[in-house]
């Protein structure tokens, strides 16, 4: 149990990676194959700031914050105004730097030795992984609600025209380079934040944790679940992290013999669930539509009308169980509230 | 609004395309410019509207107040801002924004789009939105609310766009390219509508001469990078280097 909360964790660790990419690669264009830098930076600096001056969680976390902003501002300044192309040999360039300072700067991350122990911000006995758990879920759910509002919002429809057209959109008189830095620093604060609160889950830091296949099962992952729907990332995630490390690595009944080609098929399926999605679906699963308003007030509607129903259902339990003998008077309340339940609908 | 060039020169790879000594644009209500392929005509807004860099001169702007403002400091964004527009020769579009949506994103100010927009999902103002809703009417759009599918609604698109931004010096590269004839007409009265109601002046490179006559105050003639002659059409018209080199008389 305790591993799967851990996998869990990640799981959603990935999750936040993924939406915060959407909003580099999905809605600006923006090919940051540097995400494990910037994981990798803050996760390290997360664990330096507390094993070596043991500062408490707190503390580092606000420091790993001015310092994401500082590099993340800087590399934005630096690959920002490039074609895509050296965009994305600028961002792994980046990563290969930050892996290779983690083994070389000795005297701070401890080199190949390794790094620990981090502990968790709080300890409550045998329940803070949960505990944890909660709290990394309400960061990617929030994460997710500014995702799905950014989409709706105008500076989603700005931010999707600078992706399709940055010249014309200039043309019309917006600064395109500001809004690009000011998202591309937000979604590379993220990644760095996301990797500050992986170091208490991983507790243990070894520079082989920053390698580049973290940043490209993130780039799957959104490309699979489809790279311009605000819904694709966790979608994607779930599709390959939740399948195959969590349920296919941890449940599937596989002998020892097998167990040792796990990982390598694991990889294999990946990439062919890859290519096939790319050759039949190029959108990713979800195409790249936002649902218009209309949708959204339908769900509203009928969640609402949900909520009504199981109100009166509650209803009608409680008076059956105060009083045995009378349905009457549960009976016409409930067809008011179905009126109103369906008013509400329509 | 006014626009003037001095000494402005743009050359590529040491080869000169465009040498203007010294003109201004946009004083005469709708103006042309006209001349043979290659001679500079878009190379010069895009200097003009900052999108190519200059070699060498100066733009100066006219403000309201009468002080001219050099735009050689400015980035392309900022010049169309000060109001100086530009529609495209060759289509270009924002493909994932529907007709409508692409007008919202074009006609809301910056600071209704920044970040707090996440916060706030503020809808444009009921003013724009019913200029929008206007505009589109007036055009025969198959689906305001879907996307620009065919090359002549791009086009149209593209300049319906330059319009809400409120251009105080429109400038249009080759309207008539891709548009059918009736809707030209209709883009040119509502252009004259605004022109006449003082919000704008206007300037359209054409190669549809007789558009040029029928709508433009002004002509002016580039060839080979600098402008030969300019004036009344009916000058243009009748002038010996315009129809040698132009109009193949």
């Amino acid at each position: 149990m305790a591993y799967l909360i851990f996998t869990l964790s990640l799981l959603l660790i990935y999750v936040g990676l993924a939406l915060a990419l959407h909003i580099q690669f999905g809605l600006l264009g923006i090919a940051n194959f540097g995400v494990v830098g910037f994981w990798g930076l803050g996760m390290y600096a997360m664990g330096v700031l507390q094993v070596q001056l043991d500062m408490s969680f707190v503390d580092a976390l606000f420091l790993v914050l001015v310092l994401s902003i500082a590099v993340s501002w800087l590399m934005g300044w630096l690959v920002l105004r490039l074609d895509p192309q050296a965009t994305l040999c600028a961002t792994i360039a980046f990563a290969a730097i930050v892996s290779l300072l983690v083994v070389t700067e000795k005297w701070a991350t401890m080199g190949v030795v390794g790094l620990g122990t981090i502990r968790y911000p709080f300890r409550i006995g045998g329940g803070t992984e949960y505990l944890y758990f909660a709290f990394l879920l309400a960061v990617v759910v929030g994460l997710q609600i500014l995702v799905l509002r950014l989409h709706r919002s105008p500076t989603g429809k700005l931010l999707q025209a600078i992706r399709d057209n940055e010249e014309l959109c200039a043309s019309l008189g917006k600064n395109t380079f500001q809004v690009k830095m000011f998202w591309f620093v937000i979604a590379s604060v993220v990644m760095c934040l996301l990797g500050a609160l992986s170091a208490p889950l991983n507790q243990f830091l070894t520079p082989n944790m920053i390698v580049p296949s973290v940043t490209f099962a993130v780039w799957i992952a959104l490309i699979l679940g489809g790279k311009g729907h605000s819904l694709g990332a966790v979608v994607g995630v779930f599709v390959t992290f939740g399948l195959f490390d969590i349920l296919i690595e941890t449940y599937a009944p596989v002998s020892p013999e097998l167990a040792v080609v796990v990982p390598n098929m694991k990889l294999f399926l990946y990439g062919l669930l890859l290519m096939a999605v790319l050759i039949y679906r190029p959108t990713g699963l979800l195409a790249p539509t936002t649902p218009p308003e209309h949708v959204w007030a339908e769900i509203r509607s009928a969640g609402i009308a949900a909520g009504r129903g199981a109100m009166t259902l509650f209803q009608n339990g409680k008076n059956a169980i105060q009083n045995p003998n009378t349905n009457q008077p549960a009976d016409s309340t409930a067809a008011q509230e179905n009126d109103g339940a369906a008013d509400g609908k329509s | 609004m006014k626009l003037s060039a001095t000494n402005l020169t743009k050359s590529y790879t040491g080869h000169p395309v465009l040498d203007i000594q010294n003109a201004s644009f946009g004083g005469h209500g709708i103006e042309g410019l006209i001349g043979p392929n290659g001679a500079g005509k878009s190379t010069l807004l895009g200097c003009l509207t900052r999108r190519i860099q200059a070699t060498t001169g100066d733009v100066r702007l006219d403000g309201d107040d009468g002080v001219p403002t050099s735009l050689m400091g400015y980035q392309s964004y900022e010049v169309a801002r000060m109001g100086l527009v530009k529609t495209n020769q060759r289509i270009q579009n924002f493909d994932s924004l529907t007709i409508r949506d692409s007008l919202r994103m074009a006609a809301t100010p910056s600071d209704k789009q920044d970040w707090r927009s996440v916060w706030t999902l503020a809808p444009i103002d009921d003013a724009l939105e019913a200029e929008i809703a206007t505009l589109l009417a007036r055009f025969p759009f198959s689906d305001p609310d879907g996307y620009a599918m065919s090359g002549g609604e791009k086009k149209l698109l593209d300049i319906l766009r330059c319009v809400i931004v409120k251009p105080k010096l429109f400038l249009m590269d080759e309207p008539t390219a891709g548009l059918p004839d009736e809707i030209t007409q209709d883009v040119m009265k509502l252009v004259r509508e605004k022109v006449d109601a003082g919000e704008m002046t206007v300037m359209i490179i054409e190669h549809d001469l007789d558009l040029i006559w029928k709508n433009c105050s002004y002509v002016h003639f580039l060839s080979e990078g600098s402008i030969l002659f300019e004036g009344k059409p009916d000058a243009v018209k009748k002038n010996r280097v315009v129809a040698e080199k132009y109009m193949g008389v």
